[in-house]
């Protein structure tokens, strides 16, 4: 503590130590003593009704939720969707990147992603287009597209690039990180090099993330244990959102979690969350499974056995408003084309700019 | 330069364990009268860690009370060993954000008589208004948290489920912006 915060320790001290607390520990033990005596009246004729009703009612639960995870054979048999991809090179220069560098341009990278697709002025508006829930489902998985592509496709890559600023950026930032992916520069203001340091366990920078025009306080926070690393990033929207990743890396496997939060009085309510989970340990390929959910719009889906093949055709399983099956997705020159082969649906996103 | 802070901050912990390791023995055991002991030594903490959140008086003696009684009646939960300050903190925290939320459901005339009895009992603190003025509110429960409370910017991390970083940055900012309204910025 220097000499500043000393003084301004003491300051508030003697404000705050003005008051004097008028709550006693006898008025607390006789608070706790009435409460035990209430606990001791008997409720057993509510807990038993409550009980059976409530085993009734998880009992029906299960029977109605059950069917529908059982897979339907007609999809399951479909061999248009047993591809098999020789993936794991490309996907695995990826994944055993694990340096701060790299771990750190991705998170960036997928923050700049994630933040595209919340329109921060008027998400606490729902507006949701009521076309098929096919259309729907699409429109919400192709936000992720690129995000799930880049973890597949090692050609689609990104150039980072670390200076050290003559002048101090903000007056206080010494290093400038160089996010260059799809003709875009993102930068990363901080004052950490970046360079790996083996013995260090935990690291922890503040910078400023600079896309286009705005400007936003981060917070990066890595934790790295053998081969494990925890990653907890946070970029502030503004005074009241932000957007958090948490990225668990593992050998065999990698999550990410994505969340918009909102404050409330230092309270923080989620209204946007995507999971991302590659998964290396598998017979095939490896593959990824995403979760979304959103509370405003009101959304939530799962994909799982995301994989690529080798013209660059993705397959997907969805799980959405109690319906299973499969779409592929292809690159058009037109856009994204998503095709659900079981129900002849299609759809044709074009890429946003 | 940070790893040497952690073990720093570990130790007061440590030190604070250690003074009230009687009283949690005594209290583990089902012996409350060493309570109020307890008590005495922890109150202030406790106290102003509800304030950062409420900023009124009469509102976290209530919590506190709340805090107490809930410690007590989730005392068997409490392994030895484990930092029973923290474990106040947590509950008190969770019950001054509870509060909050309840609030909102107050009709304006309560929430309005509420004020003016706090006006009433608030003799002009200076910096400590000066703070709740000026901060964010996430700043200065920070910094009551370091400040007053000496809590590890770590333990306020955990606390707060917030990455240390943002930790640290709010509290430079709040040192920022209280630096220069009490004049201590050149």
């Amino acid at each position: 503590m220097n000499n500043e915060e000393k003084v301004l320790k003491d300051k508030l001290e003697q404000s705050i130590n003005s008051y004097q607390i008028k709550t006693t520990a006898h008025q607390i033990m006789e608070t706790y003593q009435q409460s035990q005596e209430e606990i001791k009246k008997p409720t057993y004729s509510y807990k038993r009704t409550f009980g059976i009703l409530g085993f009734a009612a998880l009992a029906l639960a299960v029977i109605i939720i059950i069917p529908n995870f059982i897979p339907n054979e007609s999809t399951s048999n479909d061999e248009s969707h047993n591809i098999s991809v020789p993936v794991t090179e490309k996907f695995a220069s990826i994944i055993s990147n694990r340096s701060k560098k790299g771990q750190t341009a991705f998170s960036l990278f997928s923050a700049v992603n994630v933040m595209s697709e919340i329109d921060l002025g008027s998400q606490t508006k729902a507006k949701f287009m009521s076309k098929s829930e096919f259309e729907q489902m699409t429109t919400h998985f192709d936000k992720s597209y690129d995000l799930v592509e880049m973890l597949f496709d090692e050609s689609n890559s990104y150039e980072v690039k670390i200076e050290t600023l003559d002048s101090l950026y903000e007056g206080q930032f010494q290093y400038k990180l160089t996010l260059q992916f799809d003709n875009n520069d993102y930068l990363f203001y901080s004052n950490m090099s970046f360079e790996e340091d083996d013995d260090e366990i935990e690291t922890n920078l503040m910078g400023k993330l600079v896309i286009g025009e705005n400007s936003y306080n981060t917070s990066i926070n890595i934790e790295q244990e053998d081969d494990e690393q925890e990653i907890e990033f946070e970029v502030e929207l503004d005074d009241n959102k932000i957007l958090k990743i948490e990225q668990e890396s593992e050998q065999e496997e990698i999550e990410y979690e994505y969340k918009f939060c909102e404050l409330e009085n230092s309270i923080e309510k989620t209204y946007y969350e995507k999971k991302l989970k590659m998964n290396l340990k598998s017979k095939n390929a490896p593959h990824c499974s995403l979760k979304i959910k959103s509370t405003s719009p009101d959304f939530e889906a799962e994909f799982s056995n995301i994989v690529f093949n080798e013209n660059k055709v993705m397959t997907v399983e969805y799980s959405y408003n109690n319906s299973r099956g499969k779409f592929i997705v292809e690159q058009k020159d037109e856009g994204h084309r998503y095709y659900d082969q079981d129900n002849n649906f299609e759809k044709i996103l074009k890429k946003i700019q | 330069m940070e790893k040497n802070k952690i073990i720093k901050s570990n130790k007061v912990d440590k030190m604070r364990v250690l003074i009230m390791e009687e009283e949690i023995e005594a209290l583990l055991n089902g012996d409350l009268s060493k309570f109020t002991s307890f008590y005495e030594k922890t109150k202030r903490n406790v106290y102003y860690n509800i304030y950062a959140i409420l900023k009124d008086y009469a509102l976290s003696e209530d919590v506190l009370q709340e805090t107490y009684v809930k410690f007590l009646e989730n005392l068997p939960k409490l392994k030895k060993g484990q930092n029973a300050l923290g474990y106040l903190y947590v509950i008190s925290r969770n019950l001054a954000l509870d509060t909050i939320r309840k609030r909102k459901n107050e009709s304006q005339e309560e929430i309005y008589d509420h004020m003016l009895k706090q006006e009433e009992s608030h003799l002009s603190n200076d910096i400590l208004d000066l703070a709740e003025r000026v901060l964010k509110k996430q700043e200065f429960e920070i910094v009551i948290l370091h400040l007053v409370n000496e809590m590890p910017h770590k333990e306020i991390a955990k606390l707060m489920h917030r990455p240390l970083g943002t930790i640290l940055w709010a509290y430079n900012n709040a040192l920022k912006k209280l630096r220069k309204e009490v004049g201590l910025d050149e």
